[in-house]
């Protein structure tokens, strides 16, 4: 579609419509208020949500939640949904790091106890957990054998190495694993990318932290997850590193093909797709399928060592159980209710978190009555938020909601902020332990350079598409 | 001389456009750049020559390629790409030598990270006697 205006008129105080115009299947639907809505039109997401809405098979609408940012090909925060007969599959709307997502952990220990020995706790978990570019583990090389069973196990290849317990694959979108894992798919140098990055957080915007439960909202929610106020939790928020990026590099030239093989219009390169059906594209959901299993598995095993650090500083009385593990970069067919009528559709969410509703038959028991955890991440300065999945967002948005912040300021527009601060020092003051692979991350991804998470869950829960449970504040953080 | 890539503003990540007389000086210039966002070049010796071979369906999917191979060399090695000599050139295929600095990346951490080189609105532009050639390249960092 060629570059112009998004005619965006309003639906309601948090509901705008992207016009059907030109070559777009359907119309867009994004979630904000007056002043994200603003935000969104500065960094053309909206033109992002246009284009989506133009690509073959998508159904209902091209979605946008409030924490819509300009992302490659699909916004990140971004929503679609495609008929596997007629639709389409884009490694754009996924992302590079396939099942980017973050695990909650919970402890009964109250913070400030576990805050008293936060210096010790983030050194430790520093040390457990490598971070920064390339990070890797010199005590876990997987051998090809291995790193085939982890593709094709996910989470559950750790945690029958003891590397967790049961309960946590229960509380685990998917139960830890996408079955129909293609390893052979997975390139020699994705999987040499991979692996010895099993148990590493990566770079950039991942991070692992500990939070005091600050302030608990629904009571019945937050027991059902053993979430207390006053109490500890843990954050971690990583992927599939540098094995998913390449499933999603080695992918792209040839998305791009079918899409011209196909004579489908791509208004910009990076939404390279191909028709669901096609042996390209169950190729590359094959192998997105292993990366999903890559991310699961590596999440648990930072698990792992996160509960070895708290064990060893904190003690053995300081036991975290898993409240869930979400992806936020991830397609997959599931089953949604379309005017009427049940059907299965490929959800793609780029950005963008399953929030299913009380009663859905995939959430865990414990969680039933509740509806399905939803992690939502802030930035390392303020807070995080729980949420549970409402019925709104089954009716509405194929059972998603948002995913963290969003970027307020560029990379280098923070940098120039903090040039004349010690972005660390007044963290710590603030009594926040900050480890960090370089103090240009840290700056780069200081508490003012994200939009404040409250007004994107603030639309979320007025919407009727989650409701909050607790607000978390970190007091230890770990940044890669 | 003048640098032949300059910046684009970009909020969560990296852009830069890059021209140059001819497609091999444009591969060369657009790996120079590159390496300046990974760590920017303080005169240290170019000194490691590695032999790259790509192949695309066109000069997107090339030139794509081919700064991938010049990351995952940083990413695996620590060679800084400084530079590109295109030996081999025909449609569908480059090879020729990447041209980096070597580097220790445990002890020398980049200045940014880059995670991956992006068709997000890519641009490849022939030239012609009125202008250079020009490419506009996204990093996802």
């Amino acid at each position: 579609m060629q570059p112009g205006p998004v005619h965006v008129e309003p639906i309601d105080g948090l509901r705008w419509r992207v016009r059907r115009e030109g070559p777009m299947r359907v119309e867009g639907v994004v979630y904000a208020d007056a002043a994200l809505l603003a935000r969104m039109h500065d960094e053309k997401a909206l033109e992002q949500v246009r284009n989506v809405a133009c690509l073959p098979g998508i159904v209902g609408a091209s979605l946008g939640m409030p924490d819509l940012h300009w992302g490659y090909g699909f916004p990140i925060g971004g929503v679609a949904a495609f008929d596997p007969a007629t639709g389409v599959i884009s490694p754009g709307g996924v992302g590079y790091d396939i099942n980017c997502g973050v695990r909650l952990l919970a402890s009964a220990q109250p913070a400030e106890a576990v805050a008293a020995r936060r210096q010790a706790l983030a050194e430790a978990l520093d040390h457990e957990v490598p971070s920064g570019m390339g990070s890797a583990r010199e005590d876990l090389v997987l051998d090809e054998a291995s790193l085939d069973a982890v593709l094709r196990e996910g989470a559950r290849w750790a945690v029958a190495r003891g590397w967790g317990n049961p309960a946590d694959l229960e509380h685990t979108e998917e139960g830890g694993v996408l079955p129909g894992a293609a390893v052979q798919e997975v390139s020699a140098t994705a999987r040499r990318r991979g692996r010895d990055q099993l148990g590493t957080l990566g770079s950039g915007n991942h991070f692992l932290e500990v939070d005091r439960v600050a302030e608990v909202y629904d009571e019945a929610a937050a027991q059902a997850m053993g979430l207390v106020q006053g109490a500890t939790a843990v954050l971690i928020h990583c992927g599939s590193r540098g094995l998913g990026h390449q499933v999603c590099t080695d992918f792209l030239p040839v998305m791009r093909a079918s899409a011209t093989a196909h004579g489908i219009d791509l208004p910009d390169p990076q939404l390279a797709c191909a028709p669901f059906r096609s042996p390209e594209a169950q190729r590359y959901y094959g192998a997105m399928r292993a990366a999903v299993n890559f991310a699961f598995a590596n999440r648990q095993v930072i698990a792992d060592r996160v509960r070895r650090a708290f064990a060893r500083v904190v003690g053995p009385q300081a036991t975290l159980h898993q409240v869930y593990d979400v992806c936020h970069n991830i397609a997959k067919l599931e089953r949604h209710v379309v005017d009427g009528v049940e059907r299965e559709l490929l959800v793609h969410r780029k950005g963008a978190t399953r929030a299913f509703p009380p009663g859905h038959p995939l959430t865990p028991a414990a969680y039933r009555a509740s509806g399905q955890p939803v992690i939502v991440p802030g930035d390392m300065g303020r807070y995080s938020f729980v949420l549970v999945g409402q019925d709104g967002a089954w009716r509405e948005t194929f059972g998603s909601c948002c995913h963290g912040a969003g970027r307020l300021q560029s990379r280098t527009r923070a940098q120039a902020d903090t040039r004349q601060r010690n972005v660390l020092q007044e963290l710590e003051q603030r009594g926040i332990a900050v480890r960090a692979a370089s103090r240009r991350t840290v700056d780069e991804e200081h508490p003012g350079a994200y939009k404040d998470v409250a007004e994107v869950v603030g639309v979320v829960a007025r919407a009727g598409l989650a409701r909050l449970v607790a607000r978390l504040e970190p007091f230890v953080v770990i940044k890669g | 001389m003048a640098p032949a890539f300059r910046m684009l503003p970009h909020t969560a990540d990296a852009a830069f456009e890059v021209t140059a007389p001819s497609w091999e000086a444009l591969v060369h210039e657009a790996t120079v750049a590159l390496g300046e966002v990974l760590r920017p070049h303080a005169g240290e010796p170019v000194s490691r020559d590695l032999p790259l071979s790509v192949t695309g369906a066109d000069r997107e999917d090339l030139l794509v390629a081919w700064l991938t191979q010049a990351l995952l060399a940083y990413e695996q090695h620590g060679s800084v790409p400084r530079g590109a000599r295109l030996v081999r050139v025909e449609a569908g295929r480059l090879e020729g030598h990447l041209l980096a600095q070597p580097t220790d990346p445990r002890r020398e951490p980049p200045d940014r990270v880059v995670k991956a080189v992006t068709y997000h609105d890519l641009r490849v532009e022939p030239g012609s006697e009125a202008s250079p050639w020009r490419a506009v390249v996204v990093l996802d960092l």
